[in-house]
């Protein structure tokens, strides 16, 4: 029986012997990753500063709106603004209008239809942006209903008719460098132009720079977003390719345009980019010219493939995010995805890709379309300036629909129905009466919903 | 007494039925399981760890050792169900009770096979019997929520035509609160030479059958044929399989529904066992709950930190098919990655940039896969 015990509490002890020497707790509790903001460097000093002499510059034009940039969404402005009846100044950096959509060659027209409450596609894009789409298919130079691709030259000469047709005078070749701001109102607008630097004095200022420059230069908030950049280019004589000596080479060589024997090519897939930094611009932009120059090489060395030639390479590097606003309102992803309806809605743009919501993936067939409202269009502080296209207010999870060019020339429109308002009411861009805004918009033919 | 017990017992059996409700209950999932004294034992001797939700199993063992099946009387929601069956086998059927006393040899058994890291007998204890039992209300009607009702409707069955006799005779939950008990009585007479009960040699055969099941029992035994994609900080497989409790804990609590029950019930070392299912969500990296609420610590307790060190799966690009591969704009794939595991880069002398997934950083969360738009992207098991 002593031995039964003694075996009994042998097991035991040994039991707890083994229990003792394994026991484990678990660790502190660590931190989420953390996304990385863009870092500005490329300011920073490297043989100390100089300072430049205050000079006295002629103020060589007055405006009701300027428009700060000819892209999309500038064009939409400008066009909207001479129309509600404000004498109008655009000013773009290079020779054309269209911005991205035409220099940068970034021809597909996306985001243009989404799911309405009744669960059907439809189209988003109207007003003056559903008019300059008009106008193209008119004269053959867009194809597909949904997201359409355009031709870039239709497309720059459509734009500059449409400027000239509603009044707008053009500046070209001119680059904003500064603002002059005297108790939260933009004074002027000093422009960089062929003739030295000049100084604009608008009663209203639109952002349409897709960087921010302005609302920058203004001394608004904002977020800076560092992602994919790269260079397009257009292939011709895509009808030249001799399929049967291509045997199963079956090459990429992007997408259709309205002009047959031509192809977009998109340029995808770089790091996470600074799209601030201009050495780093620059040295992208060496990099892309010869790795498009060599690779359209490889393709004519391909039998069927010789006689497909680099037509152009953008003139613009296709920068496709850099700053966000931080406005009176940023527009959220849970807004986009729930028919949110604001008061103070100026527009309604659509999706062109599927998207992550709520741990699910929604396809880009079932995206609602999207309210956007006035109030993200708004800086916080400076009263007479207004901020349309990839730069307006919104969370960066927003930005893969925030950025395209229907939403662009949506945001666009509005902006520029707000600032002639505020120009021709004599108030600050914040106390407008949106409801005047929306009457404006439906007049001219924007859809609201 | 009795019948304030008694109501006490459906009080606790309607707790149960609340937290079995698919309601947002985050850490509380399943927190009756985590009150079973012979759940805490049997994950305590198998992984020799202890968290802090092991302290309800630990005061329900202390105060067993005081008050004689305490936890029977006022808390076991399967006892209020066995002698509800009990007394309709007795005046219905006029079933006579049966004497049976295989309780407590069964919880030494068990606990020593425990010990050897082969819990199994989980699936015995009534907790988990009644927590399995109403897994139906998270997950619905189906198959594999008949098959987890099996424990349930085989013990009140058995309460029917024999009363009584799961309860105060198998129960290993009845036996180890019996051996607890007894242990008072053991205790002050150890000092001196005692007179062996008759019971005493029966409990050192079953200590004997533990160590000789525990040291001869193979684990690879409980090596299924099936690779699963496993929770977050799950055991590896073949611990797995003897570990899990298959109380359905995890599946319930995951905010996404991705893990789900394996139903195949072929390979029945894994039948039952929790996988994941990334065909419609992903594993957020902000969630820890599954390793919360494992009452067998078949998922370890683990801290948001320690997350992206940890291969789940791993994720496989099929490039052929990949929109990149046509220049269509997308990078959906890696602008969702939140542990940086996806590169685009160029692989060859081709022109084209293509994702590339980096192994190390891979933790297998499925959120790739999730997004591609055009489904080119699958998880694999790791290892």
């Amino acid at each position: 029986m002593q031995r039964r015990i003694f075996l009994n509490r042998l097991l035991l002890s040994s039991g707890a012997v083994i229990l003792g020497s394994q026991c484990s707790r678990p660790g502190p509790e660590g931190k989420a990753a953390g996304q990385v903001e863009g870092s500005q460097t490329a300011t920073n000093p490297v043989a100390g500063t100089i300072k430049e002499p205050a000079r006295d510059i002629p103020v060589v034009e007055t405006a009701d709106v300027l428009v700060i940039g000819g892209g999309p969404s500038g064009v939409a402005a400008a066009i909207a603004a001479s129309r509600t009846g404000a004498r109008t100044i655009l000013a773009e950096r290079y020779n054309h209008l269209g911005g991205l959509w035409t220099g940068g060659l970034v021809l597909p027209l996306l985001s243009t239809h989404a799911i309405n409450k009744q669960k059907t596609m439809t189209r988003t894009l109207h007003g003056i942006g559903g008019e300059i789409l008009q106008r193209l298919e008119e004269i053959g130079m867009a194809i597909h209903d949904i997201n359409p691709v355009v031709d870039p030259e239709a497309t720059k000469y459509v734009l500059e008719v449409m400027l000239k047709e509603s009044g707008v005078m053009p500046l070209y070749h001119c680059w904003a460098s500064n603002v002059i701001v005297e108790s939260n109102t933009i004074k002027a607008v000093l422009l960089e132009t062929k003739s030295g630097r000049v100084a604009i004095s608008p009663k209203t200022v639109i952002d349409c720079t897709g960087d921010g420059d302005i609302l920058h230069l203004a001394g608004e908030d904002y977020d800076i977003m560092n992602y994919e950049l790269g260079l397009v280019h257009r292939l011709g004589n895509i009808d030249r390719i001799n399929k049967e000596a291509a045997g199963n080479n079956d090459l990429n060589i992007g997408g259709e345009t309205p002009i047959p024997s031509v192809n977009w090519v998109n340029m995808v897939g770089g790091d996470y980019e600074d799209a601030l930094d201009f050495r780093r611009l620059s040295e992208l932009q060496q990099q892309h010219r010869i790795e498009i120059w060599e690779g359209v090489q490889q393709i004519r060395s391909v039998p069927g493939y010789e006689e497909v030639f680099l037509l152009d390479t953008a003139a613009q590097q296709g920068v496709r995010m850099s700053r966000i606003l931080k406005g009176k309102y940023r527009l959220t992803l849970d807004d986009s995805m729930t028919f949110k309806s604001f008061d103070d809605n100026i527009g309604i743009s659509g999706a062109w890709t599927s998207l992550l919501y709520q741990s699910r993936r929604v396809p880009m067939d079932e995206r609602p379309l999207w309210q956007i409202p006035y109030r993200a269009l708004l800086p916080q502080k400076t009263k007479n300036l207004l901020v349309a296209g990839r730069c307006f207010s919104f969370e960066q999870d927003l930005f893969q629909d925030a950025r395209i060019i229907g939403t662009c020339l949506i945001t666009g429109h509005g902006a520029g129905v707000g600032a002639a308002l505020a120009s021709n009411t004599g108030n600050s861009v914040q106390e407008l009466d949106v409801k005047e805004i929306q009457k404006i918009l439906l007049a001219q033919d924007a859809y609201l919903g | 007494m009795q019948i304030r017990s008694k109501h006490i017992r459906w009080v606790f059996f309607g707790l149960a039925v609340v937290l079995a409700l698919p309601l947002p209950l985050k850490n509380l999932t399943g927190l009756f399981l985590w009150v079973s004294p012979y759940m805490f034992l049997l994950s305590f001797l198998s992984q020799k760890s202890l968290v802090w939700l092991n302290a309800f199993g630990v005061i329900a063992l202390v105060v067993t050792f005081f008050r004689r099946r305490w936890v029977c009387r006022y808390i076991c929601p399967a006892g209020a169900v066995c002698d509800l069956a009990s007394e309709f086998g007795r005046s219905r059927l006029r079933r006579k009770p049966l004497r049976l006393s295989l309780n407590k040899y069964l919880a030494l058994f068990s606990m020593i096979l425990a010990l050897f890291g082969i819990p199994i007998f989980f699936f015995t204890d009534p907790f988990n019997i009644i927590q399995m039992s109403l897994e139906v209300f998270r997950t619905g009607t189906g198959t594999h929520s008949l098959m987890k009702a099996t424990g349930i409707i085989v013990i009140i069955l058995l309460s029917m035509v024999l009363p009584h006799s799961w309860c105060s005779g198998i129960c290993p939950l009845g036996g180890l609160q019996l051996l607890v008990y007894d242990l008072r009585h053991s205790i002050p007479k150890s000092f001196s030479p005692v007179k062996v009960k008759p019971e005493s040699r029966r409990l050192f055969m079953a200590g004997i059958a533990g160590v000789v099941a525990g040291a001869f029992i193979p684990k690879r035994l409980f090596a299924g044929q099936k690779k699963f994609i496993r929770p977050p900080f799950s055991l590896p497989d073949p611990e797995f399989n003897a570990v899990c409790a298959r109380c359905g804990n995890c599946s319930a609590v995951c905010p996404t529904r991705i893990i789900s029950p394996s139903p195949d019930i072929r390979s029945i070392e894994s039948f039952l066992t929790p996988s994941i299912d990334f065909s419609e969500s992903y594993c957020l990296p902000e969630c820890k709950l599954c390793g919360d609420v494992c009452p067998s610590g078949a998922i370890k307790k683990f801290s948001l930190g320690d997350k992206k060190d940890h291969i789940m799966a791993l994720a496989v690009i099929d490039v052929d098919d990949c929109l990149l591969q046509q220049l269509k704009e997308c990078d959906l794939c890696r602008y969702h990655c939140k542990y940086d595991a996806i590169e685009i880069t160029r692989n060859s002398q081709d022109q084209i940039k293509l994702p590339r997934v980096i192994d190390d950083k891979c933790t297998g969360c499925g959120a790739c896969k999730i997004i591609c738009p055009v489904q080119v992207i699958d998880m694999v098991a790791a290892g």
